[in-house]
This record gives C-alpha cells, sequence and structure tokens, in this order.
C-alpha cells in the first residue's frame, strides 16, 4: 500500500540529491542539472498531494504547469549566463569565479 | 498491489538516476542521466492519474529541455571530456549539510498527520479539466506567464549574444 509519505519522502531524496549536485559541483551547468533535479522534486510533492489530500480539483496540476514554465524560463536564463561567463574567462568553473569574492 | 510495484520501480530508477547525475565524472552523461530521470519522473505522474502532466514532462523536458543543456554542454566543452564535472572542495561539508536536511524533511514528512481525502482512491483522470481551467479560469495568469517566458528568452539571448565590439557605441 502506497501512501502519500512514500511520495513526500522520495521527494525529500531527491530535493537532497539535487542540492548535493548544486553544492558539491565546480562546473556551472552541473549546478544548473542539480537545480533541475530540486524543481523536479517539488512537482512530484505537489502532484502526490493534490491525488491524496485534494482530488476533488487538479489545482497542483496546474502549479506544476506554472513551475515547469518558469523552470524552462530559468535554464535558458542560466545557460545563457554560463554560456557568457565561459566566453569571458575560458572556463565554466564555479571555484575560480571570484570576480565577486568579498 | 501492482501499484505498489509500479511505484517501487519509478522510484528506484529516479533515485538511481539522479544519483548518477550528481555523481557522474563526465558532463555529457549527467545530461543523459538526467533525461532518465525526467522520463521516469513524468511516468510517476502518469501513474498518478496526472496523464496530462506527466506527457507535458516528457514532452518539455526530456524533449527541449534536455536538447538545450546538451548544447551547452557541448559550447563550454572544457579540454578532458572523461572528466569534464569534478566535485568541488566543499564536497564534504555540503554531504553533511544534505544529509541533516534530509533527517530534518523525513522528520516532518513522518511525524505530521496526512488526513487523505476518501475519494483519494478513486481512478478518476483530470485531463478535460486541466485545460478548462488553464484557459477559462486563470487565462490571465497564463498569459502572464507567456509574457515571462518571451521576457526570459528575450533577455537569454541578449546574453548569450555578448556584446558586440565591432559596434562603436558614439
Amino acid at each position: 500500500m502506497i501512501t502519500v509519505e512514500h511520495y513526500l519522502v522520495l521527494a525529500a531524496l531527491l530535493f537532497c540529491v539535487g542540492l548535493y549536485g548544486v553544492l558539491s559541483k565546480r562546473n556551472l551547468i552541473a549546478m544548473l542539472l542539480g537545480l533541475e533535479l530540486m524543481l523536479n522534486s517539488v512537482n512530484i510533492n505537489l502532484i502526490a498531494i493534490n491525488k491524496y489530500l485534494a482530488p476533488a480539483e487538479p489545482m497542483g496540476h496546474i502549479f506544476v504547469l506554472f513551475v515547469i514554465l518558469v523552470a524552462a524560463a530559468e535554464i535558458a536564463v542560466g545557460l545563457a549566463l554560463a554560456l557568457a561567463i565561459y566566453r569571458e574567462r575560458k572556463s565554466s568553473d564555479a571555484d575560480q569565479l571570484t570576480l565577486m569574492r568579498w | 498491489m501492482a501499484a505498489a510495484v509500479v511505484f517501487w520501480i519509478i522510484a528506484s530508477i529516479i533515485i538511481g538516476s539522479a544519483l548518477a547525475v550528481v555523481l557522474s565524472r563526465s558532463l555529457f552523461y549527467s545530461v543523459l542521466f538526467l533525461i532518465i530521470s525526467f522520463v521516469s519522473t513524468g511516468s510517476l505522474f502518469i501513474s498518478l492519474n496526472a496523464e496530462f502532466v506527466g506527457l507535458v514532462y516528457i514532452l518539455i523536458y526530456a524533449g527541449a529541455v534536455s536538447t538545450l543543456l546538451i548544447i551547452g554542454v557541448m559550447l563550454t566543452r572544457n579540454h578532458d571530456k572523461k572528466d569534464s564535472n569534478p566535485p568541488s572542495k566543499q564536497g564534504w561539508s555540503a554531504l553533511a549539510l544534505v544529509i541533516l536536511l534530509l533527517m530534518l524533511l523525513s522528520k516532518a514528512v513522518l511525524s505530521t498527520v496526512w488526513v487523505v481525502s476518501p475519494q483519494a482512491l478513486a481512478d478518476k483522470t483530470f485531463t478535460e479539466m486541466v485545460p478548462e481551467i488553464v484557459l477559462v479560469d486563470l487565462l490571465v495568469p497564463f498569459q502572464l506567464a507567456g509574457f515571462l517566458l518571451l521576457i526570459a528568452m528575450v533577455g537569454a539571448i541578449v546574453l548569450a549574444k555578448g556584446v558586440d565590439k565591432t559596434r562603436d557605441h558614439s
């Protein structure tokens, strides 16, 4: 019997894997991949809660559609930033990106 | 029973491919594993009676976003392809932080009493209701979201194009 807790723990695990990817990678695009995993886990939460706790209306589905839209905008802008940084410095290594270090 | 088997298979594929995304040393393989993760998340949505969202997920993420990411990976290619995705210096502190966060989140999930709706297990589909709500009740937010996407695309083009050095700014 699969309950709503299974989905929520799965989403928490996926969120943590994505957060580890963002924090522990040097490449800017690898950090973007971690962000995508975190957004994925949020969408799993929304769909599972919609099905188990409020199945009358598909409001979670609508939320997921908007999250997909914002994520697409985020990935486009993030990749453009990574390309601009790469062209400027010939490297996409976040550890070498000390321009704004205080 | 069949639903439980489907859940465990899809969940193990999602977590396994997410771990492969994070741990792979080659950036190109990371993106390929990310596509597997997206497709299996889409099939998890389909198993949760969210067919429309699941198909949109596979279409947009596995189709469009991953193509964009692969092109980005190829344009920012490093000299060493095998070791293009190295871990950074703060790997161990990141691991400790993530384990603490996972313990906190699972404690929060498991100690909450979730009031499951009695009609939750009914096998109903939302495929007709989702477009109706989006295009009738939420038309203005939907248009605004499209406008946001337009602004983001124009900004991404400007950022990726860079400054034209041959043009004089007099």
